[in-house]
């Protein structure tokens, strides 16, 4: 009789907490919420800037178990051995681009760098230098593929975000190492600013020269 | 015959101790485990053009979003620029005057490349039997309608408008100075 009794108020209580469960679930999901307009901090900043050329480098990271033919030491092996026992796949492919862009700096042209001769109709402008800097990457990070199987815990946001930044940081590290991106950012922009320049300052028939300071 | 048997068990655990010395200095210095693999940088586009940039912006927000009873919450911070294609510029003489139209500006926003411009503190869903994860689309999706606000947020500001008046300023003086003609530089109506 009393361990009847035990049974079935353990039932009783197990029903009793799963309803709660249950009652925790909304009976229809609520919708999605729009985007605030919140702000942190806000910087805007007046400049005179005539970007010239951009570049998209593309930067790629994938998500994948450790293998034994691919280890190097003792912490690698040993975590190869315990990959080998998890149950199910964890692989990912992610990749986003980022940009860098050429432009010229209007405030550093002055005066004495153009020189209108009205009798030969001629111009002659010498142009600062190109700048380089970073103009943002895309916000959006492209799963370029994920399969997730087994008991193997889902790649979540906080991962991504982190992976993001690791990719950030390796990304920018390579382009400090390799010119070849500022190069080709820097002829790109230099042939499109001076066909452009002799363009718009030659709207009267003048003839323009192009120069660079610097160069 | 006691003495003996101390220095035996004093050597043994000198060994021991140098033995596991020796492995956790082997252990500690071998890579750590790395289930990322990252390739190398490369261009994926090249692009020229010749946009008069007359704004920076750069605005750190909290990044909140909600799909399914499931909530996100994190920091993102974005940067950009606010121009004007100089050769979609209209141009006509007025007389002596030379007139110039500009174009629509473009709103440029991006997230920012600078350390930590992204990050998630806390997801958690309203069901704890369900997962609480985004799926990267979900979060992409997001973003997408974040970046949205932000430019229209910029339009309605004025910091466009602004911009503009910046750019007309800028590009009549460019021209004034070139052809020695005064110029008339307007923008386009929807600016």
């Amino acid at each position: 009789m009393k361990s009847r009794d035990f049974i079935l108020t353990a039932i009783m209580a197990v029903a009793t907490a799963l309803m709660g469960l249950c009652g925790c679930h909304r009976a229809s999901a609520p919708a999605d919420t729009s985007p605030s307009s919140e702000v942190l901090l806000k910087r805007l900043s007046g400049v005179e800037q005539l970007q010239v050329a951009e570049i998209s480098i593309r930067k790629t990271a994938s998500i994948d178990d450790l293998k034994p033919s691919e280890v190097e030491g003792a912490r690698q092996m040993v975590a190869a051995m315990i990959d080998a026992l998890k149950i199910g796949d964890r692989k990912a492919v992610y990749s986003y681009d980022t940009y860098l862009r050429a432009y010229v700096d209007l405030g550093e042209l002055t005066p004495a760098d153009i020189t209108v001769d009205t009798a030969a109709r001629h111009i002659s402008i010498t142009l600062p230098d190109l700048h380089t800097d970073y103009a943002g990457r895309d916000a959006e990070f492209r799963e370029e593929h994920y399969r997730v199987t087994g008991l193997r815990s889902a790649i979540d946001s906080e991962e991504r975000a982190r992976l993001k930044e690791s990719m950030n940081k390796l990304l920018k590290e390579e382009v400090r190492q390799n010119d070849e991106f500022s190069r080709l950012l820097i002829e790109t922009g230099r042939r499109r600013a001076e066909s452009f320049v002799r363009t718009f300052l030659g709207v009267d028939g003048y003839q323009v020269e192009v120069k660079w300071k610097n160069r | 015959m006691r003495r003996i048997q101390i220095v035996l068990w004093l050597i043994l655990v000198l060994a021991l101790a140098v033995g596991g010395l020796a492995l956790w200095q082997r252990w500690s210095s071998s890579p750590a485990p790395e289930r990322v693999r990252y390739y190398p940088a490369r261009v994926s586009d090249i692009r020229s053009m010749v946009e008069l940039q007359t704004v920076e912006i750069y605005e750190e927000m909290p990044f909140k979003a909600a799909v399914g009873g499931r909530h996100l919450v994190g920091k993102i911070a974005l940067e950009g620029h606010i121009g004007f294609d100089l050769e979609k510029v209209a141009l006509s003489d007025q007389g002596d005057t030379l007139a110039v139209t500009l174009p629509s500006a473009t709103v440029t926003l991006r997230e920012s490349t600078e350390p930590g411009s992204y990050v998630v503190y806390d997801t958690w869903s309203d069901n704890p039997a369900k997962p609480k994860s985004f799926t990267a689309a979900e979060e992409n999706k997001a973003k997408r309608q974040l970046l949205q606000l932000a430019a229209r947020n910029l339009h309605k500001s004025g910091a466009v408008k602004r911009a503009g008046t910046n750019a007309a300023r800028t590009v009549a003086e460019m021209l004034s100075a070139a052809t020695g003609r005064p110029v008339k530089c307007t923008l386009a109506p929807d600016n």
